[in-house]
């Protein structure tokens, strides 16, 4: 890898915010292409750091200041993805569902799928089922995605994709559902397409949904 | 049946002395500890301290009709405390309490404007007087015919992570002398809290009785836990939070550390703690299953720490639970998921 990108990649890793940033404008003004880039530095360091939370290398903090220098990294390159007419690799719906106001796991799958290329729209916590189905119905996502931390909150999945079922926006959509309680078993159970049992696995298996039905890889 | 008497046989718990067979127990609580709130009227949203439901409200709400309905839970024991359903500890410190009906829970959340945990007043703090309040009259309506002990605390990680929202993680990377004052802070006002409440917590026959899990001990008792920590590793769990847990653990005569079977990279440190009696083990639908547990288990057991062992055991788990586990300093606590 070239050493830019090896720089933007390792400060991705460490969750260097100032320097991601330095680097990615570096890496722009050397002519390195925006999808470049993305794809090689950002969201390999990206797929790494999920690699590392899965093998117990990485836990939260260390996966929160990562996807914070992504983030940054992104939003000094999302002119140039524009004006290279980039396209996200789909949209996310995402939100904790009625009842819970827990936001970290929430926020933390948000950050990994933005990492892996998704444009996510976070409808926040304690999200009613109704809200879930205007936000499909204003955005047009490709995946809604469904957080509880709560066993007393699960339930408000189920009902989120009732709602979806019976405003018919269902078959539009994959619903993913994850946190704590959340097991695959209750996934199935209530209808779910995809079960994450953590953060770093979200956006892997949204990814590979895709793939799978014809969609970016 | 043992032909231990029962209390003999909870004091072995803690000192691991010889038993013929471990304690059991099948909560019959549930999960619903909103209920009473919600019978009261407490409406969703913000709950202030004066929102509350006056104590003797929550008699003919909840306690009476539990009595009545004979919650003794197996070999454990059923403990009259303050509603667990309020979040304590992190409304002792500042945090916002949300009351959300269709979660049949209470959250606290992080508050707008941080106070300063160095002015910490606890005569002056109104969730702590609520708490006290609780106490109190509850000793005083059951006096030495009920166990009245602590209610849910949670610990020093999880009161920052309320205190601090999002911010507790990344601070541990960006600013961690601010987090362990912070924590050390916590661990203080926690141990403040538990022992101005066994000031009003009368002996039931000649010692207490862990409030959460119904154990009877001959001395004070601190349950506490540290769910917050469970999503940090194993060195910023050394550097942050194992100090404060050794300090709990040595401020009561007994102790017991609530642990998460889908986290237990800590655990070789938690048995390193020296003066924690116990280590309690709830066993997540998520986590790893009952045989693979088996051998930290034993660890907790070959540590010298009394084992609590707690979830939706099958009859199959208690059986192996019972085969590979010794009797000795054990708790099997079956609590059923709705």
């Amino acid at each position: 890898m070239d050493d830019v990108l090896q720089a933007i990649y390792d400060s991705i890793l460490e969750g260097r915010v100032t320097e991601v940033a330095a680097e990615v404008q570096r890496a722009l003004a050397a002519g390195h292409p925006a999808g470049v880039i993305l794809n090689q530095a950002m969201i390999a360091a990206m797929a790494e750091v999920g690699r590392r939370f899965e093998t117990m290398e990485y836990f939260v903090p260390e996966m929160l200041v990562a996807a914070r220098a992504m983030k940054e990294g992104l939003a000094l390159l999302r002119p140039a993805l524009v004006g290279a007419q980039i396209e996200p690799v789909g949209k996310v719906v995402l939100g904790t569902v009625s009842g819970d106001l827990h936001d970290i796991g929430k926020n933390l799958v948000g950050m990994v799928l933005e990492g892996a290329g998704f444009e996510v729209v976070d409808l926040g916590v304690n999200v009613p089922p109704e809200a879930f189905v205007a936000a499909v119905r204003e955005h047009r996502p490709q995946v809604v995605g469904l957080s509880a931390l709560l066993t007393t909150t699960m339930l408000a999945m189920k009902a989120t994709i009732e709602a979806l079922r019976a405003a018919g926006l269902r078959d539009q959509v994959v619903v993913m559902v994850g946190g704590a309680p959340v097991t695959p078993a209750f996934a199935d159970r209530i209808g779910a397409d995809l079960y994450a049992p953590e953060a770093a696995s979200a956006a892997a298996r949204a990814r590979s949904r895709f793939a799978d039905q014809g969609g970016a890889e | 049946m043992s032909s231990l008497d029962r209390l003999e046989r909870h004091r072995r718990f803690w000192t691991g002395e010889p038993v013929d067979q471990p304690l059991q127990g099948v909560s019959r609580e549930g999960a619903f500890f909103l209920q009473p709130f919600v019978a009261l009227g407490v409406p969703d949203g913000d709950l202030r301290v004066a929102d509350v439901p006056a104590p003797p409200l929550f008699r003919a709400a909840y306690y009476e009709p539990t009595l009545a309905g004979d919650p003794t839970d197996g070999d454990l024991l059923w403990v009259a405390k303050p509603p667990r359903a309020l979040p304590w500890m992190e409304a002792i410190i500042g945090c916002c309490v949300e009351v959300a009906h269709c979660a049949q829970a209470m959250s606290a959340l992080a508050p707008g404007v941080l106070p300063d945990l160095d002015r910490f007043d606890a005569e002056a703090n109104a969730w702590l007087g609520l708490m006290t309040a609780f106490t109190r009259e509850l000793a005083e309506w059951y006096g030495l015919r009920v166990p009245i002990g602590q209610t849910l605390m949670r610990g020093p990680s999880d009161m920052l992570a309320a205190f601090l929202g999002q911010g507790f993680y990344t601070e541990m990377i960006d600013h961690p002398d601010r987090i362990k004052r912070l924590a050390r802070q916590c661990t203080q006002i926690w141990i403040q809290v538990l022992k101005s409440q066994y000031q009003h917590i009368p002996r039931y026959r000649g010692g207490y009785v862990s409030g959460i899990m119904g154990i009877w001990a001959p001395g004070p008792v601190a349950v506490y836990q540290e769910d917050a920590a469970g999503f940090i590793s194993r060195q910023m769990y050394q550097e942050f939070f194992w100090e404060g847990d050794a300090a709990i653990a040595a401020a009561f005569e007994y102790s017991l550390l609530h642990l998460h079977s889908a986290a237990l990279q800590h655990l070789e440190l938690v048995l390193a703690i020296p003066q924690l009696t116990a280590v309690n083990v709830v066993v997540d639908p998520r986590g790893p299953a009952l045989p693979d547990l088996i051998p930290d288990l034993q660890r907790i057991q070959r540590a010298g720490k009394a084992l609590h062992l707690h979830g939706d055991l099958s009859e199959a788990d208690l059986q192996l639970a019972r085969s590979r586990l010794a009797p000795a300093g054990l708790c099997l606590w079956v609590v059923r998921e709705k």
